[in-house]
């Protein structure tokens, strides 16, 4: 069946990589290094698709923060991910997750860690890190490296500072390989779709489904931009105002 | 002995109970140490004890005496999560999509299959396009997703139930091994 071998490549996109990179540096770090790094960036930069896929890859634990939890439902989300009872009081809760990080050394992913840095909550992670010396990898939005900077002690435990990259050229391909099996996406599509989506694996998927439903409905199995002709790519922008006469 | 439909096991009739308790025990064991709080006959247990000390887990030693029983004692304790492994010690693949997919599926909230099985996918295991289409459809029945327009998913952050991916069993039910329920099961003749 054809469907079995569509050319999944997810590792190859550059968002991955360098989270890959990132979490490997601080899993196979000395002993004395800072156990903890930061992958940042904007939305729609594949962040998630990165999370997904490296949790998979290294069996790490995830859990994404909400903006309510406080530092008891954090801990008691943590503990449910990692598929444990919690205790009763907040501290035993701590010893148990302490345990299972050091016992079992699988990392630890923080997503959405802007949610939590505003409160208290923060102070957890850190205690999580003394007493496990896992390696823990946070993820935020684009000011997260500013929101930690308030707390000295965090900072210093920290060994990488990644910034997430716009998807480039490449990456577009990679998508184009997978999203758009069967269809060919010329060169030039791929380029006018690539920038148009400004960096956002988000919205080149989107248009790379756009492009695959109406090179199906003409039965193309090439598309260029002379056949895409002047249909509209979604950019993500709130539409121009309009003018009445 | 075949193993049972995981719906119709005790708590104390899996590998995860006989970890608990080589955790719990914290001193060598004999696998008749075991057997006196394991619901499972002593043939399973010790084919788990032998991939355990051949993925060396557990290291085992025989006595003076030929008859003596196998004395094994915990090295590497790795945590809650009972190792999966195969009799030769190699850990054990099976199921290996469902929880990429399962553990993609809370990070990507809402996704249609194939987004699915791009993001599930890592270059070790590949998950196809038609496994997790297979995978969305039963875990809609049961009430974990819900769809929406164009072919999409949303999961529902609540029945994100634990960390194991619920079983499309082969008798056409759901399992769910985090809550160990059954979540759906197929009525036949039931009303049309």
């Amino acid at each position: 069946m054809a469907k079995t071998d569509l050319d999944v490549n997810t590792a190859a996109l550059s968002i991955v990589m360098l989270a890959m990179g990132c979490l490997k540096r601080i899993v196979e770090r000395r002993d004395h290094l800072p156990g903890m790094a930061v992958l940042y960036g904007f939305s729609g930069f594949g962040k998630s698709t990165a999370a997904a896929y490296i949790s998979n890859k290294m069996s790490a634990y995830y859990i994404e923060c909400k903006s309510v939890w406080s530092k008891k439902a954090f801990m008691e989300n943590l503990l449910k991910a990692m598929g444990i009872s919690p205790g009763r009081t907040v501290s035993e809760m701590l010893d148990q997750i302490c345990e299972q990080l050091a016992k079992s050394g699988r990392p630890l992913i923080i997503d959405e860690m802007d949610h939590i840095v505003e409160k208290v909550a923060v102070e957890v992670v850190r205690d999580i890190y003394e007493g496990s010396k896992a390696p823990i990898l946070l993820i935020g939005e684009e000011r997260l490296p500013g929101k930690l900077a308030k707390w000295e002690r965090f900072h210093g435990r920290i060994m990488e500072w990644a910034a997430a990259p716009p998807a480039d050229l490449h990456d577009a391909k990679v998508l184009a390989d997978f999203y758009c099996a069967g269809v060919t996406v010329a060169e030039d599509l791929l380029t006018a779709i690539h920038g148009k989506s400004n960096g956002s694996v988000r919205r080149i998927v989107t248009n790379l489904d756009l492009v695959r439903k109406e090179a199906q409905s003409q039965g193309l199995d090439t598309m260029s931009l002379k056949e895409w002709g002047k249909r509209a790519l979604y950019t993500g922008e709130a539409p121009q105002p309009r003018r009445f006469q | 002995m075949s193993r049972k439909p995981i719906d119709q096991q005790q708590p104390s009739e899996c590998r995860q109970a006989v970890w608990d308790l080589i955790r719990k025990l914290n001193h060598p064991f004999t696998t008749s140490d075991l057997q006196y709080y394991i619901y499972l006959d002593a043939s399973s247990i010790n084919d788990y004890l032998i991939g355990l000390t051949n993925a060396w887990y557990l290291k085992a030693a025989k006595g003076p005496k030929r008859m003596d029983p196998v004395v094994y004692t915990l090295i590497n304790d790795t945590g809650h999560d009972a190792p999966r492994v195969r009799k030769d010690g190699t850990p054990v693949t099976m199921g290996q999509g469902r929880l990429q997919m399962w553990n993609a599926m809370r990070i990507l909230k809402t996704f249609s299959a194939t987004d699915l099985a791009f993001n599930a996918s890592t270059d070790d295991h590949h998950v196809a396009a038609s496994e997790a289409k297979t995978y969305c459809e039963a875990l809609c029945r049961a009430g974990y997703l819900v769809g929406r327009a164009n072919q999409r998913y949303m999961l529902i952050p609540a029945k994100w139930t634990g960390p194991q991916p619920p079983q499309i069993q082969r008798t056409k039910q759901v399992y769910d091994p985090n809550l160990k329920k059954v979540v759906w099961s197929k009525i036949e003749g039931g009303a049309e």
